[in-house]
């Protein structure tokens, strides 16, 4: 059975300010059974798991005819062309993963106007888009969540520095996690200074040299923890360096967990596909049957990852089969419990 | 009438009271506009000044990274003082906006401030005791502390310069509901004040209407139409103040209905009235469109001619007008012979002026009517009779009054 969002006027109530009433603002807009995704990013992990999920999710559908593409690196300029030809195409809805929202917001508000559904994907949309329906992590969460997972290895009355990197500055959702690390430290580490987020740098290299600088730099640190999927270059570090120092990042990649399962990594996994997936099912729905689109921010949660339950993510990631099995379960729960999971949309957006 | 009146008073109270209560919504709407573009104007300078000091904390991090970069080349001697000088040069503007800026990426950009100036305070630190590995490393570090400031202020200025667009967006679309709304007030308001116009042109036209009646009323006799004795007296004085000026000559014809009396009497009132009108519309129909015709109250008429050439004229003017009345009348089928005698004067040649007029013709009419002559041109050389025949008939009128007959004379 597919599974519906169901909505209680109970929790209508409870959830002021989000509201599954809204959905696409140009009711008198012909409806398309094309749709479409485009993501920043396709060879990070981010990337590539949304449009993996955003295609299994809409896929679920009958009818529907689903593009999902995207920039190979973070290319905020690009990605505008890109949504631009996407609204000529596929005008039965698009969803949007960005680093850099406020770019996109004047196509979004363009295409919102012609009456094209859009869902904004783990980045708030910019408050000028008009795009009303926000999929993403709540990332002050992610960052405290890994900070929680650090700091439980650590004796509460450590001193010392925590290193904290970022290879996007700039980019809210990375410095939402920054912030969350910080208030999970500051709450359960208070004799521990933690430096940053310094710009680790997107390009892999130099971002493998600036962990390098840091950790030699900082070769008391307690721990180096990325705000994104860093894990390969800081683990290659930490094993150069024969590193006691406790690493730390939020990804979900099959190296990272293995790193996790040797022992050098600790990570919390955004969950990407799961939130493509929430998205792909909801554009489908809408785009094939007219359903409404909810308005407000569906929050997907993270999931640690530690030794201890790190074989039980690799079985999950043996295979797309499994990872899509696992996402499709987490998108029902979501999906069905909308007091839990659905919130009103950030102030920013 | 009073219906219609009714409606149009009830029209112009509507019309006055939307006028005004249109005029106090645009006076709202001008007050709200100049109020908003206030507020607008104040939000704006506000967030410019955020904005500008968001730019300038960017600036102090680059002056700091460009000193370090001095230092570094220049070496502990000369590089160190300006380095010390400009480590946290961007704090006051950061506590500033701690103050007066709700950016939440706030405080995630003060925490990497601090990195920054620690990583640079390490950096003169270990240049201090000659230590290059340790300065390349915290160079490095400073390097990316300042990259992630830098990096960071940059995006909130593109927010903040989004989110004023958007701002200014928003305040556009509500400044077009405004114009659309106050144009259609506006609108509304002149269709208004032109109801108000067009009711009260036609309220004066209708007063205008009135006073015309009212003063055609009082120059004309209420049964035949015809002038009455104030409008023929006016007009003699008209006529004869011209003649006098242009040496022309006025004549005066009265005309008085024979047996009349007996009309009413056998007829009835309402015959007679019929009489009356049958006589004015034919005199009427005889008159020249400068003469005057009016009645004079009971069965008395009077022609007025402006322009007579002589007073043979007269004569053959009061003939003609006598034949033309002195035919059959047909008064709600029932025949009735008209006849008249009519009696003329003429200013200057016989009357002097108006009065005299007047009295000439009531002469002339009066023999006329006693020697049954029809028509009679008033004879200065025959007056002291008729004026002792006057002055009999006013005696046996007067006796009528007293019960005291006198001794009439021969006829």
């Amino acid at each position: 059975m597919k599974p519906t969002i169901r909505y209680s006027a109970a929790a209508a109530a409870m959830l002021a300010g989000a509201s599954m009433a809204a959905c696409s603002p140009t009711p008198a807009a012909p409806r398309s059974n094309k749709i479409a995704v485009v993501v920043a990013g396709t060879m990070q992990e981010a990337g590539s798991e949304m449009l993996g999920g955003f295609t299994a999710g809409a896929e679920e559908v009958d009818g529907v005819n689903v593009r999902a593409t995207g920039t190979d690196l973070v290319d905020g300029p690009k990605q505008v062309e890109m949504f631009q030809g996407l609204t000529a195409t596929q005008p039965g809805g698009i969803t949007v993963f960005s680093y850099t929202p406020d770019l996109l917001a004047p196509v979004e508000a363009a295409a919102d106007k012609k009456g094209i559904p859009q869902i904004a994907l783990d980045t708030p949309p910019a408050p000028s888009s008009n795009v009303k329906l926000l999929v993403a992590n709540d990332n002050v969460e992610l960052g405290r969540q890994l900070a929680a997972t650090i700091a439980g290895q650590l004796p509460p009355s450590s001193k010392g520095t925590i290193v904290v990197g970022t290879e996007t500055p700039g980019a809210q959702v990375l410095d939402q996690r920054a912030q969350g690390m910080r208030d999970e430290f500051a709450k359960r580490l208070p004799g521990v200074t933690v430096l940053g987020p310094l710009d680790t740098k997107q390009d892999p290299s130099e971002n493998l040299t600036g962990w390098r600088v840091l950790v030699r730099a900082n070769k008391h640190a307690l721990a180096f923890l990325s705000t994104g999927e860093e894990a390969e270059n800081l683990v290659k570090v930490r094993r150069e360096t024969n590193g006691t120092w406790l690493a730390g990042a939020v990804t979900g990649t099959h190296d990272a967990l293995l790193a996790v399962k040797a022992g050098d990594l600790f990570t919390v996994s955004a969950e990407y596909r799961t939130e493509g997936m929430v998205a792909g099912r909801l554009q489908a729905r809408h785009a094939a049957t007219g359903e409404r689109l909810p308005t407000g921010w569906i929050m997907v949660p993270g999931m640690p990852v530690t030794p201890d339950n790190v074989d039980e993510i690799l079985t999950r990631d043996a295979s797309t089969a499994s990872r899509d099995a696992w996402s499709r379960a987490m998108t029902d729960k979501i999906l069905g419990d909308p007091s839990t999971y659905l919130r009103p949309l950030p102030d920013d957006s | 009438m009073t219906r219609g009146w009714l409606r149009y008073r009830q029209l112009t109270q509507a019309a006055a009271i939307f006028l005004i209560v249109g005029l106090f919504a645009l006076g709202t709407i001008a007050l709200w506009s100049f109020t908003e573009t206030s507020r607008t104007a104040a939000s704006v300078r506000r967030m410019n000044a955020v904005s500008d000091k968001w730019g300038m904390v960017s600036q102090s991090v680059s002056m700091e990274y460009e000193t370090l970069i001095d230092f570094l080349n220049a070496g502990d001697q000369v590089g160190r003082a300006p380095l010390l000088s400009a480590i946290g040069s961007a704090r006051p503007t950061l506590q500033w906006l701690e103050q007066n800026d709700d950016e939440p990426g706030l405080r995630s950009l003060n925490a990497t401030y601090e990195t920054y100036t620690t990583t640079l305070w390490q950096l003169v630190q270990a240049q201090h005791v000659n230590d290059p590995d340790a300065v390349d490393l915290w160079a490095k570090q400073a390097e990316m502390a300042s990259s992630s400031v830098r990096r960071q202020v940059s995006a909130t200025v593109a927010r903040k310069r989004l989110a004023v667009d958007a701002y200014l967006t928003t305040v556009e679309k509500r400044n077009d509901k405004v114009r659309v709304a106050a144009s259609v007030i506006g609108g509304a308001d002149l269709a208004l004040a032109l109801i108000c116009t067009f009711v009260l042109l036609a309220y004066q036209r209708g007063v205008e209407r009135q006073a015309d009646e009212s003063k055609h009323q009082a120059a004309h006799d209420n049964l035949t139409g015809i002038a009455n004795r104030a409008l023929l007296n006016h007009r003699i004085e008209q006529a004869l103040r011209t003649a006098a000026g242009g040496g022309g000559s006025v004549g005066l014809l009265l005309l008085d209905l024979n047996k009349f009396k007996e009309v009413n009497d056998t007829l009835g009132h309402h015959q007679g009235d019929l009489l009356l009108q049958t006589v004015a519309a034919r005199l009427s129909e005889e008159a020249r469109a400068t003469d005057t015709v009016a009645r004079l109250g009971g069965d008395e008429f009077a022609v007025l001619l402006p322009d007579v050439a002589a007073p043979s004229d007269l004569a053959a003017v009061a003939q003609r007008l006598l034949d033309r009345l002195q035919r059959p009348a047909q008064l709600d089928g029932v025949t009735v012979d008209v006849r008249a005698s009519i009696g003329c004067s003429v200013f200057p040649a016989f009357s002097a002026d108006a009065d005299e007029l007047l009295q000439h013709a009531d002469i002339a009419m009066y023999e006329a009517k006693r020697g049954r002559l029809g028509t009679k041109v008033y004879d200065p050389n025959g007056d002291g009779q008729a004026t002792e025949g006057l002055g009999l008939l006013a005696e046996f009128l007067a006796a009528l009054d007293s019960d005291q007959l006198p001794s009439l004379p021969d006829a």
